[in-house]
């Protein structure tokens, strides 16, 4: 139990020293492009016709050139590439399918997409 | 008189931690490498859950060693020489346990875990499996008993192994001098192994000897044009330990449950990951030279490469 306790205690020093650090970023796209390379190189022959970039930045919904969906979301520092089926509009903002393990997620698109 | 051998990872546990702390530092100042705190939170709470979850089958995994030591071929004894030899058999058979977790999905449910970050530093290294003995991890292992290699030696020796994989997992070592690159795991060989690039997918299942990877043909070097992009094909949503444990067994019992005939069922549990959204390395590997190689490509739309 002794032993438990002190990783327990060591967990916490590292993970905060972490903090501490700095190491706790929030990515941003910088522009449509920057989606378009995420959303490529996590699915492996997407290539992207239209693009919705959220309104701060951080995420994206992408729909492919052979009709796939495509949302890219943070988690942590990285970025999230899913195909999404089931996404709809509430309160002016995309809403993600809720996975397991995650919170629930939605994206200011600054509207729906007429392609959505 | 019975032989005792240390707990090396136990005596290692401290250095894991100093050394953590350090990697933190030396990347702040150098800008090389990454951490996330959310990230190497998960990763800690995994690495000590997995020894909990080791302590609980602890026993029984002991039970199958020692009934497996008792049809040994061999008396083999504790010494120097059998210490090295041991040490170089343990890492074939971690090769092949290694290559199996990665290729059938029952044994992949147990190893995925460590491959779930999307960051590659030493608290990946301490992000470990709740369940590898579900996963009959220790399987590969049992042939070294048969031999006659003592309990205690073994676990010695899978001690040393496991401490040698720790300090592998970091950014912050580039190349090391060509021999060692050559016959030794180093971190940039691992860097490729932890990468879910197409060109980098299932290669370099070394834990200690690189060797192993050139004999049996799945070495990949790193390629400095192609970063290393770290994770999973299909990466977890978010940081909660027990779903970053349990994940590919509840993606396991889901799929299995779903309408189709046995022989689709019995490939959802012991295929390669992947198998039922054509996900698999293979697929995604072939894809990928389709798009990069035109040549492949055409040579795919005669269907001389169908799969």
């Amino acid at each position: 139990m002794t032993l438990f306790l002190a990783s327990l205690v060591a967990i916490a020093l590292l993970v905060g020293l972490c903090w501490a650090l700095g190491f706790r970023d929030a990515p941003v796209l910088a522009d449509a492009a920057a989606a378009e390379r995420v959303a490529d190189a996590a699915l492996t022959g997407f290539r992207a016709a239209k693009v919705a970039l959220a309104a701060d930045g951080r995420g994206a919904l992408l729909k492919g050139r052979d009709g796939r969906l495509v949302a890219v979301r943070p988690v942590g520092d990285r970025w999230l590439v899913r195909e999404v089926s089931g996404a709809r509009a509430a309160a002016g903002r995309i809403v993600l399918p809720r996975e397991p393990g995650a919170r629930a997620f939605s994206l200011d698109l600054g509207g729906v997409p007429a392609w959505l | 008189m019975a032989v005792s051998l240390p707990n090396v990872v136990a005596l290692a546990t401290p250095g894991f931690v100093a050394l953590v702390a350090l990697e933190m530092l030396l990347v702040r100042r150098s800008g090389r490498g990454a951490y996330d705190w959310r990230d190497s939170a998960t990763s800690l709470t995994l690495g000590l859950g997995s020894t909990v979850a080791g302590l609980l089958v602890g026993g029984l995994i002991a039970a199958a060693y020692t009934a497996a030591f008792g049809f040994r071929l061999f008396d083999i004894p504790v010494a120097w020489w059998s210490g090295a030899l041991c040490f170089v058999l343990y890492d074939l058979a971690y090769y092949w346990f290694h290559r199996t977790a990665h290729r059938v999905r029952w044994f992949w449910a147990g190893h995925v875990v460590h491959h779930s970050s999307q960051h590659y530093n030493l608290t990946t290294a301490l992000r470990q499996t709740w369940t590898g003995a579900l996963a009959l991890s220790f399987v590969f292992y049992l042939p070294l008993f048969v031999l006659g290699f003592p309990p205690v030696l073994v676990l010695f020796v899978g001690g040393l192994n496991l401490v040698y994989q720790f300090w592998i997992h970091t950014e912050l070592v580039g190349r090391l001098p060509g021999w060692v690159e050559a016959v030794m795991n180093t971190p940039s060989h691992h860097r490729v192994h932890h990468g879910s690039n197409p060109r980098y997918l299932d290669r370099n299942f070394a834990g200690v000897f690189i060797v192993w990877d050139r004999l049996f043909g799945t070495f990949e070097p790193e390629d400095d044009a192609e970063p290393v992009r770290y994770g999973l094909v299909h990466n977890l949503p978010g940081f909660n330990p027990l779903w970053a444990a349990f994940h590919e067994w509840a993606g396991i019992a889901r799929d299995v449950a779903r309408p189709g005939s046995w022989r689709e069922r019995w490939q959802r549990l012991a295929g390669p990951p992947g198998w039922g959204s054509g996900d698999t390395t293979h697929a995604i590997r072939e894809r990928w030279e389709a798009e990069n190689n035109p040549q492949t490509e055409r040579k795919l739309r005669t269907g001389v490469l169908a799969e």
